[in-house]
């Protein structure tokens, strides 16, 4: 079933690749990916250290939604630099808390 | 040459084909430019050239050229050039550009081949065949230094794979010393991953990812201190200037060609990194990567507008490289040999063939004669009528109005000054001044009145369609 399930993912993948390439609609491709990437996902996925990862990809998301208000008159390079270090921060905070869980859950697991 | 034999016996038939395709296609996309174009596109090609261009006559003039830039190590690369008995250097300019693009394309290729095998390897380099023009700036902007950093960066995120301190070290230089913003990236990239994996200290790495984390936390902080004393002595890069630029890629990335790559790619770091646990700090090192090449190529989102465009090629690599590895992935689990290959193969070279046939129209645009999009050869001809007509101890002058009066001082013997109208004046009135020379690219801007109008002062010596070469009579 989930060789079946993975097989399923894999083409709506594919189709959403080359329906992209074709230029079909945008909502339908965003639409069979998402659902594609859904079936393949496995267990691996739920662990937290594995999740961790993806905060590389979220946190730049989160940024792009959500600008700073960092003053207009300060040099752009000094701007620059504002908004990446308060991102990089709640970057390694977040990394520290989901880090922090994920080993208590290691530890836990290691006294049973 | 063996080991390569030995190496393609070893693998697949159907994945031979694939990689011939793609690196047909890398080459193809790649040597397009030089062979569609007779000059350098953008306006850094003739700064570039200027200060190595006398490599073999002049060598420690070189050194000297070489050593006060931003870009040694690119800029040593490209002197070697000067090697070619009778080369012509703005040529010479775009096949290094065209080298530069194959280069990074292989390098790509290395990694992906490093991280998830041959095919993804060679979709890999399929995908970076698609990037030129469409969606990285580099041959228009004539930005060498910048493209020449990538291989280093690539083969130092490689070499760190393989847990290879030696090569680390080697490409780290290399592209720290190649260009500035790919330095600041790399050094972004370590500071962030030394923080990370300094927070993520209970988790018990192996012994060779230990001497990676502790040759990290010590490389972060020489990065630091190295770039605040750069800053220090180089305090004008705080204030440096630049007006609000929107990424012209954001479209064709989010919602255009390259969205299918966008959505493999966040595919493929999801499956790649399922592994991440065996290889922490390869893995923290590219995520930081990702993360740093999302902000920069985004960054006129968060308000800022800083260079939009020329950052955005961190971001292609990013997607190229996880792209090929989520498609690699798809692919395999279709478990058929055949479909996978011919599914990539005409992937790759039908989007290949449209990116060849889109380059080629803007390729015939940069060389129409009425676009003046590059240096017209009304322009050549005027320097080429300066460097057999004048003196070498002639003076020339021009405005900035164009960059492409910085090819003045490459395509002749001759030195060259650029001016201001108001400062005429003061180069008449300089006698140590012998020969003093005025040009005008009339396609760019008007000749003044004042010029124009002073035969006895302005002695027009040459013009043409679009060049007014006046002869300015000392006082």
């Amino acid at each position: 079933m989930k060789k079946q399930l993975e097989l399923l993912g894999s083409y709506l993948m594919l189709l959403a690749i080359i329906s992209a390439a074709l230029r079909y609609n945008q909502l339908i491709v965003i639409a069979m990916f998402v659902a594609g990437f859904a079936l393949v996902l496995d267990g691996n996925s739920k662990k937290i250290a594995y999740l961790q990862m993806h905060l590389f990809l979220v946190i730049p998301y989160l940024a792009v939604l959500f600008p700073l208000p960092i003053p207009r008159e300060w040099p752009g390079l000094i701007r620059l630099a504002a908004a990446f270090g308060i991102w990089t921060l709640v970057l390694c905070i977040l990394f520290w808390i989901i880090s922090f869980f994920s080993n208590k859950h290691l530890y836990s697991n290691r006294g049973k | 040459m063996n080991g390569m034999i030995r190496f393609l016996r070893n693998q697949r038939k159907t994945d031979i084909i694939l990689l011939a395709v793609a690196l047909g296609c890398l080459i193809a996309t790649a040597v397009q430019y030089p062979l569609s174009t007779t000059f350098p596109i953008g306006g850094d090609g003739a700064a570039i050239i200027q200060r190595v261009q006398h490599t073999l006559t002049d060598p420690l003039l070189t050194i000297r050229n070489i050593s006060h830039t931003w870009y040694p190590v690119s800029y040593a690369l490209f002197s070697s050039n000067a090697l070619i008995p009778h080369v012509y250097w703005p040529t010479a300019f775009s096949s290094w550009m065209a080298l530069g693009q194959i280069l990074t394309g292989l390098a790509i290729g290395r990694l992906v081949y490093r991280l998830a095998g041959i095919q993804a390897s060679a979709l890999a380099m399929g995908l970076w065949a698609l990037t030129p023009i469409t969606m990285t700036s580099f041959f228009e902007d004539g930005t060498m230094a910048q493209l020449w950093s990538l291989p280093w960066l690539i083969l130092f995120f490689e070499r760190m794979h393989q847990r290879s301190l030696k090569g680390m070290f080697l490409f780290c230089l290399l592209a720290l010393f190649s260009h500035p913003i790919t330095a600041a990236i790399l050094i972004g990239t370590l500071i962030i991953t030394a923080l990370i994996l300094w927070i993520h200290r209970h988790t018990e790495l192996k012994k060779q990812e230990q001497m990676l984390k502790i040759v990290y936390l010590i490389c972060a902080f020489a990065c630091v201190i190295i770039a605040s004393a750069a800053l220090l002595f180089k305090k004008s890069i705080i204030t440096l200037q630049f007006t609000h630029e929107a990424s012209k890629y954001a479209q064709d990335m989010f919602h255009g060609f390259f969205l299918p790559w966008l959505l493999a790619g966040i595919f493929g770091w999801a499956t790649i990194i399922k592994n991440h646990a065996s290889r922490y700090v390869f893995f923290t090192s590219m995520g930081s990567f990702i993360f740093l090449s999302i902000l920069l190529a985004m960054n006129n989102s968060l308000g800022i507008g800083f260079w939009t465009n020329r950052l955005n090629s961190y971001l292609i690599l990013c997607i190229v490289i996880f792209a090929a590895i989520g498609m690699d992935k798809i692919l395999k689990n279709l478990n058929n040999q055949f479909i996978t290959a011919a599914i990539s193969i005409c992937l790759i070279a039908g989007l290949a063939m449209s990116t060849f046939v889109d380059n080629k129209n803007i390729y015939t645009r940069y060389e129409s004669s009425s676009t003046y999009a590059r240096i017209h050869p009304d322009e050549l001809a005027a320097i080429a009528w300066m460097n057999t007509n004048l003196p070498n101890y002639a003076d020339v002058y021009s405005t900035i109005k164009t960059r492409n009066y910085e090819w003045i001082p490459v395509l002749t013997s001759l030195r060259w000054k650029p001016l201001e109208d108001w400062e005429i004046p003061s180069v008449q009135n300089n006698h140590a001044i012998i020969y003093p020379i005025f040009v005008y690219f009339t396609r760019a801007e008007g000749v003044p009145e004042d010029v124009w109008g002073r035969p006895d002062i302005f002695r027009l010596e040459y013009h043409n369609d679009g060049a007014m070469i006046f002869h300015i009579i000392p006082l």
